[in-house]
């Protein structure tokens, strides 16, 4: 096992069901205090990469290590460590909101009771309601409540907002800024791109069981195209031929096109030679960049 | 609304077969049984006046109207099939109503075009036909045995009225809770209300009129085979009539998933009881054990009544000879006491079966993830389900033995001797229970997907040892099973080699099953 202060280090994690390869060779490092977001298409192996991290499941192949220890034999005592918010959450049905916090804390060493009835009363939840009455959003809140409630030093959050509204995502992100202000860390699995914007410092992008890309949200953004819309006095030359340069539309003096950051410079010299009357230069929106990455597109 | 009718019974082509066969069943080999065990009306006559004598009897099964064999046939199925009807119609009507309206699958009914009470009504119609059919086909089959066509339909109609007054019951209650099991609870309770009423009124000439006043009572008033009274089918037809009446208005009354009461907010914190591993199995298994102990407490109280009685009760000889199969002893007493322990027994193994499908449930339904993504060991998450799956059969073992000896020891004055045999007898039977679950725990680690396979495991165990004495098979067959290892106490010598065998098999079966659930992954 290699020695790294990472929190969480896989590499080469295989695991199939049966026939169906869920992870193939799997690589994943994620940094103290750091929140990384785990990004991918449904089915690319994330609740998997989970559950093996968690000690659930055990890998095929490859090396998973947590806090160094190793997850499927040290379970109790990384554990101790870490708080954990499943995507899909099912409580008990005859046990109310309340009891579950308090017993979730108990399965984990105790929670703190002061920070336990502020987070019950900011994600505003009824903890009196049984949990089969719950819609989808206030299991989460339920289970988000007793992983915030306790003072892991790792959280790992599987989908965790699909079901709240606007307002309590804005709740959760609250709560992931404070514990990583107190030095913890996140491992974020989610589809909404634009919190992963808000809260991750890294992302990993999964796809069919590996990792296809990690980084900053700069990083890859470097590695894709910039979109440019510019109006010049006369029509550029020469700009279909050139590499790097995609989806061109050009209508007489308006002209749209994708360029690679590695063809930028020439490519704006060329429009600057032909008379830049306006131009805008756009980095790639998020949804362009996993849409790629998600479709299997070459980078 | 025939077209939801044709859903419900479609959704239940597995279970709907199961209760026609468990109830047209049980008629038809109750009265072939009776017809074999007394064949002449001096046998009959016997058994009768035992009947009569027995304390335990009249609240059971109600009163034995005659010696013929219809009437001893409608004494001994009328009342508990009349209830079984009840529980059907019940959890049928609740499934498709209330549980429906929960899960939020009737959202797509009521959105479509179809009336707001099309889905109540469509139930109510399906599951008074299936009662209707019951009755129907009772009194198709006891006429087979000739037994008189006119009593084998009052009996099936008064059964099919009890469940038809139940459906309709069930629906009101289905109108005012808001839970699934809050539903069930109250219909159920209802039930065993109306059938403690009645039980008290045949027990007490004084006050028998409160046979009239329950449900159940009513099937017993039609008396088949003693008068055949027709009219009487009319109360629990009125009754259902005004009933469904209520519930439909009570629909159209309400706003969609909510009911008549609002659910009752409970406690927003966890009490000491509910927390870490072992308080989180306490709360998911208590309900279960503690229902069950309570049940097999009142019938080990009304089995025991008998026991005093069981000399006279046995006149025939083939009664002593199939009771003697059964219970491993040729007193009939002591026989009779080995055969309660063991139908308390195979009670008791449910429990186990229980317990572990829901262990199964929970990783199935992923709340194991929860539970050991905190810092409980697997060892630990398996240790807190085995201790329901062991002590929860035993606790309902104690009870039968406690209830059976309470009531022999009353009646015949000795608490203290009644009290040693009849616990004795239930605890010879806990290696045998204990083994079962734990083959159900080691299913449960070995192929979690197929854990409900153990309940065919279990049926099969409980048929060789209830009804294979009679079928001549094999002793080695019927050796198979561990409820015929059991000693039979207090009438055999109590064998040490089998006891010790179940045990020490059951003790490796458990740990077995934990080796192999540390080792393997968390299904969904």
């Amino acid at each position: 096992m290699p020695i790294t202060s990472d929190v969480i280090n896989t590499s080469g994690l295989r695991k199939r069901f049966g026939r169906a390869v869920a992870l193939d060779g799997l690589d994943l490092q994620v940094a103290a205090g750091e929140v990384h977001g785990l990004l991918g298409p449904n089915g690319a192996g994330k609740s998997t990469t989970i559950r093996v991290l968690l000690g659930l499941l055990r890998p095929d192949g490859g090396t998973a290590a947590l806090f160094g220890g190793d997850p499927w034999r040290d379970a109790t005592t990384l554990h101790r460590r870490l708080a954990y918010v499943p995507g899909d959450v099912n409580l008990w049905p005859n046990l109310t909101g309340g009891e579950t916090i308090d017993l979730l804390g108990s399965l984990r060493g105790g929670l703190d009771q002061g920070r336990r009835d502020a987070l019950v009363e900011r994600f505003e939840l009824d903890p009196k309601k049984r949990c089969r009455a719950y819609s989808k959003g206030n299991r989460q809140k339920v289970a988000l409540v007793a992983a915030f409630a306790g003072r892991a030093d790792l959280f790992i959050l599987d989908e965790p907002t699909s079901g709240l509204d606007p307002l309590m995502e804005a709740v959760f992100g609250d709560c992931v800024a404070e514990v990583k202000q107190r030095g913890a860390t996140v491992l974020l699995s989610s589809h909404i791109l634009a919190e992963v914007e808000r809260l991750c410092d890294r992302v990993s992008i999964v796809r069919a069981g590996r990792r296809v890309d990690t980084g900053t949200l700069e990083d890859l953004r470097h590695l894709s195209r910039t979109t440019i819309d510019a109006t010049v006095s006369r029509p550029v030359a020469g700009l279909e031929a050139m590499a790097g340069v995609y989806d061109l539309e050009a209508d007489g003096r308006s002209l749209r096109c994708q360029v690679d950051s590695g063809a930028l410079t020439k490519v704006l010299r060329l429009i600057t030679d032909a008379g830049v009357q306006t131009l805008t230069s756009r980095p790639p929106t998020l949804e362009e960049l996993f849409l790629r990455y998600y479709s299997g597109a070459q980078r | 609304m025939r077209e939801l009718a044709k859903l419900a019974s479609r959704r239940d082509r597995i279970i709907l077969p199961i209760w026609v066969d468990a109830l047209v069943g049980s008629a038809f080999s109750t009265a072939y049984s009776l017809k074999g065990l007394f064949p002449d009306q001096a046998s009959r006559q016997v058994f009768v006046d035992g009947v009569k004598s027995a304390a335990g009897a009249a609240p059971l099964y109600g009163r034995i109207m005659n010696a013929s064999l219809g009437a001893i046939t409608a004494w001994r199925l009328g009342v508990l099939a009349a209830a079984v009807a009840a529980v059907m119609s019940v959890l049928l009507v609740v499934r498709h109503t209330r549980a429906e309206e929960q899960t939020g699958r009737q959202e797509l009914v009521a959105a479509a075009a179809v009336d707001r009470t099309a889905p109540l009504a469509a139930v109510l119609q399906f599951v008074v036909s299936l009662d209707l059919g019951i009755g129907v086909l009772i009194g198709a089959v006891l006429p087979i045995l000739g037994l008189p066509a006119a009593g084998a339909f009052a009996l099936g109609l008064a059964v099919a009225g009890c469940g038809i007054f139940f459906a309709a019951a069930a629906s009101v209650c289905a109108q005012v809770f808001e839970s699934s099991r809050a539903v069930n609870t109250a219909a159920l309770s209802l039930l065993g209300a109306f059938y403690l009423l009645r039980a008290v009124g045949d027990a007490y000439h004084a006050v028998s009129w409160l046979v009239w006043a329950s449900p159940v009572g009513w099937a017993e008033a039609v008396q088949p085979y003693a008068g055949d009274r027709w009219w009487v089918l009319a109360i629990p037809a009125a009754g259902a009539a005004l009933l469904a009446a209520l519930a439909l208005s009570l629909l159209s009354r309400r706003d969609f998933g909510s009911g008549v009461l609002a659910a009752r907010p409970g406690p927003a914190r966890a009490a000491a009881d509910t927390r870490g591993t072992f308080g989180l199995a306490w709360r998911i298994h208590r309900g279960a054990v503690a229902g069950w102990t309570a049940g097999v407490l009142v019938g080990a109280l009304v089995f025991g009544s008998f026991v005093k009685n069981v000399q006279v009760l046995t006149g025939g000889e083939q009664v002593r000879k199939t009771l003697s199969e059964l219970g491993g002893s040729q007193n009939p007493t002591d026989a009779y006491i080995g055969a309660i322990m063991e139908v308390f027994a195979i009670m008791a193994a449910a429990v186990a079966l229980t317990v572990i499908g829901r262990a199964r449930a929970e990783e199935a339904d992923g709340r194991i993830e929860l539970v050991l993504a905190g810092t409980p060991s697997r060892a630990r998450w398996v240790a807190s389900h085995a201790v329901f799956a062991v002590l929860g059969p035993v606790l309902v073992l104690a009870a039968a033995g406690l209830g059976a000896g309470l009531s022999d020891g009353l009646s015949t004055h000795d608490p203290a001797h009644a009290l040693g045999s009849l616990l004795g007898g239930a605890f010879a039977q806990a290696p045998a229970v204990v083994l079962i679950a734990a083959l159900a725990a080691l299913l449960f680690a070995v192929a979690p997907k197929y854990t409900g396979a153990s309940w065919g495991l279990y049926a099969l165990f409980a048929f060789l040892s209830l009804v294979g004495p009679e079928l001549k098979v094999g002793q080695y067959v019927l050796d198979a099973s561990p409820f015929s290892q059991a000693p039979k106490l207090p009438g055999a010598a109590f064998a040490v080699t089998p006891v010790a065998v179940m045990g020490a098999l059951a003790v490796a079966g458990l740990a077995a099953a934990l080796a192999v659930f540390r080792r393997r992954d968390v299904l969904a």
